[in-house]
């Protein structure tokens, strides 16, 4: 039983940033952006590229941070000045991203195993050692996101989510939020990517598959759960959204984690995933009309 | 209110199940477990997986639990998977292919590892990080390959090959550039980058190729059905690399039994078994290949030129000392 608990916590753990990355685009921003399946790839392919080629550890990250962010300012242009959809304009930046993240690698995989990196040595360290770091790193986090969110910067791209039309009502470029809003996202994506490479030993062309879905699930279902059990308004509450994107990652996980133990056959994996993902939503929606209901009848 | 225990009691019988089965039985003495992960559902992973367990079975003397799990191409999953290996102390840990065998390593540094049908060489793993690995070697070479073909069908002068971005391939792809080219043959280059492609793909073969050729490449050989119909149509010769291809509509292939892969991981898993440090035993390299042939190319009904008939298939692999095969079709 432990153990699935701290698989799954270890697993959401490396997983954070993206979730995290797409808060920003999905919550915050209110923007759809697919993106973070590109750019979790171009994290890892750079870091891989650039470890391989002699650069330091330290180095490649801040490598892969700056294609991901740059990738991000990328899909904002496209959006603005190409005039195309949120959605469609992130389905393309995949689309090109792939032939990117190829050009990048050389090559489809880049192997690390012969690599010492800080989170390997964690890793060949102690399960307990490992965990205990990605926490505190995963904590590090939640801390730069909330000072930011919190600040004047964060404030703006609230404003911009909130409502399209009130930047460019108060004279100030709108255009210029939303490309720094992606460039943050996506380079939290690319984090992830970076991490994902160092816990796996490699960088994959294939890798970022359907992670920008799990990463909205996990958004969608953690901040939903927090504030219909625990906050009750639909108000904005940086505080529940920040847990409620920890809460939403760690019951992914759990779910994996706990139905592979129980013997599930991973074809049905998903299937059920989703039914009981939808079981907990609708519970939570049903729960959070009736407390409305109770007020009103009060 | 009640919603809420609804979900805290929803949540308890969550855990309470998990916690249920995650009390496994003692060992009886001697027994091992061993956790054998594949990273996607294809015949020719049951193939190495049936080789395996039966081989094992036989050589190594004492109860063996076997955990088979499939990663249904999720990379989450496969991390699942191999996290609860290592959580459950599995005796010994079997992942398939390459991206597999490289997470395992990384992931798992304390617990041996067999790897089957992954791409590392003795001296390249020498050098890995965690030194808990050895594996089955099973790249085709595309030179020896390329070798028999143009032996066998002297008369074939263009060939198309048609590839994914997987990495094994990707090298492979390169050194059959250069070996056509010393065999004077000439080689269109097609490739896909996911499944859906491979129609558009198929349309694109040059009118003036005798033949389509593909590698043991997981995408491409997914859809082999579009390639029969393709080269149906076309009257052009369809060249594999498994034999997996061939039951599936594939005129003949030159590779390694997908069974042989598997019974070779069990002989290096049986030492591992027995006390013998990973590193200390040398990466299995496949070298036996075998012709396969589907009985209709045999027959010489596909309506294919007299030049590229199995006569010549035949007679090169007797010269080249390959056993034939001859495979019925599946039903599919």
């Amino acid at each position: 039983m432990f153990t699935v608990l701290l698989d799954a916590l270890q697993q959401s753990l490396i997983f954070i940033p993206l979730t995290f990355g797409i808060y920003l685009s999905y919550q915050l921003l209110q923007v759809t952006d697919l993106t973070p399946d590109g750019t979790f790839v171009l994290g890892a392919a750079i870091f891989a590229r650039c470890l391989t080629a002699g650069y330091g550890q330290m180095l490649s990250v801040v490598f892969a941070l700056l294609g991901g962010a740059l990738a991000g300012m990328g899909v904002a242009l496209l959006q603005r000045y190409a005039k195309i959809n949120s959605l469609i304009a992130s389905i393309l930046a995949v689309f090109m991203l792939y032939s990117i993240n190829f050009g990048v690698m050389g090559r489809p995989n880049i192997g690390l195993l012969n690599y010492t990196t800080v989170v390997s040595h964690l890793q060949d360290m102690s399960q307990g050692m490992f965990t205990l770091s990605l926490f505190g790193f995963a904590l590090v986090l939640v801390g730069a996101l909330y000072l930011l969110i919190k600040s004047r910067l964060g404030l703006t791209l609230r404003a911009f989510g909130s409502n399209r039309n009130l930047l460019p009502n108060l004279g100030i470029n709108s255009t210029g939020y939303l490309i720094i809003g992606l460039a943050i996202s996506n380079m939290l994506a690319a984090l992830c990517g970076v991490l994902t490479a160092q816990v796996n030993g490699y960088a994959d062309i294939h890798m970022g598959l359907g992670m920008a879905l799990t990463g909205i699930g996990a958004v969608v279902i953690g901040c939903q759960l927090v504030r219909t059990l625990f906050v009750r308004s639909e108000a904005f509450n940086l505080r529940a959204d920040l847990v409620g994107c920890l809460v939403g990652t760690y019951i992914y996980f759990f779910m994996l984690n706990g139905f592979l133990k129980l013997g599930l056959n991973p074809i049905y994996l998903k299937l059920v995933l989703g039914l009981l993902l939808a079981l907990f939503l609708s519970t939570a929606n049903y729960s959070s009309k009736k407390q409305n209901t109770l007020v009103y009848n009060d | 209110m009640k919603n809420f225990i609804k979900l805290s009691l929803c949540g308890l019988l969550s855990f309470g199940l998990v916690a249920l089965t995650a009390c496994t039985p003692e060992k009886k003495s001697h027994e091992v477990t061993v956790g054998i992960v594949a990273p996607v559902a294809i015949p020719a992973m049951t193939e190495i997986v049936d080789g395996f367990k039966t081989e094992l079975t036989k050589l190594y003397p004492h109860p063996i639990h076997f955990i088979v799990q499939n990663a249904q191409g999720d990379v989450n999953i496969q991390r699942s998977i191999l996290q609860q290996f290592k959580t459950n102390n599995v005796n010994l840990v079997v992942p398939i292919g390459t991206a597999t065998a490289q997470m395992a390593n990384a992931m798992n540094a304390g617990q041996p590892i067999v790897a089957l049908a992954a791409e590392f060489k003795t001296a390249q793993r020498d050098k890995f990080r965690n030194k808990n690995i050895t594996n089955v070697l099973d790249e085709v070479d595309i030179d020896k390959q390329l070798a028999f073909i143009h032996s066998a069908l002297p008369g074939l002068k263009k060939i198309t090959l048609i590839y994914s971005p997987d990495d094994r391939i990707f090298t492979q792809v390169q050194k059959a550039a250069a070996a056509a080219k010393a065999d004077g043959i000439q080689l269109q280059k097609l490739m896909i980058q996911n499944l859906p492609d491979l129609y558009t793909v198929s349309k694109q073969v040059d009118k003036d190729s005798q033949a389509i050729f593909i590698l043991k490449d997981e995408t491409v050989v997914s859809g082999i059905n579009t390639l029969v119909k393709q080269a149906q149509q076309h009257h052009l010769l369809l060249i594999a690399s498994d034999d997996g291809s061939v039951q599936k509509g594939a005129d003949f292939a030159v590779g390694v039994s997908e069974r042989l892969i598997g019974e070779g991981g069990a002989q290096l898993a049986a030492q591992v078994l027995n006390g013998t440090a990973p590193s200390q035993i040398p990466v299995k390299v496949m070298t036996q290949y075998h012709v396969y042939v589907t009985p209709a190319y045999e027959q010489g009904k596909n309506g294919l030129a007299a030049n590229l008939s199995y006569a010549h298939v035949k007679a090169a692999a007797t010269k080249f000392n390959y056993p034939v095969e001859t495979l019925p079709l599946e039903n599919n």
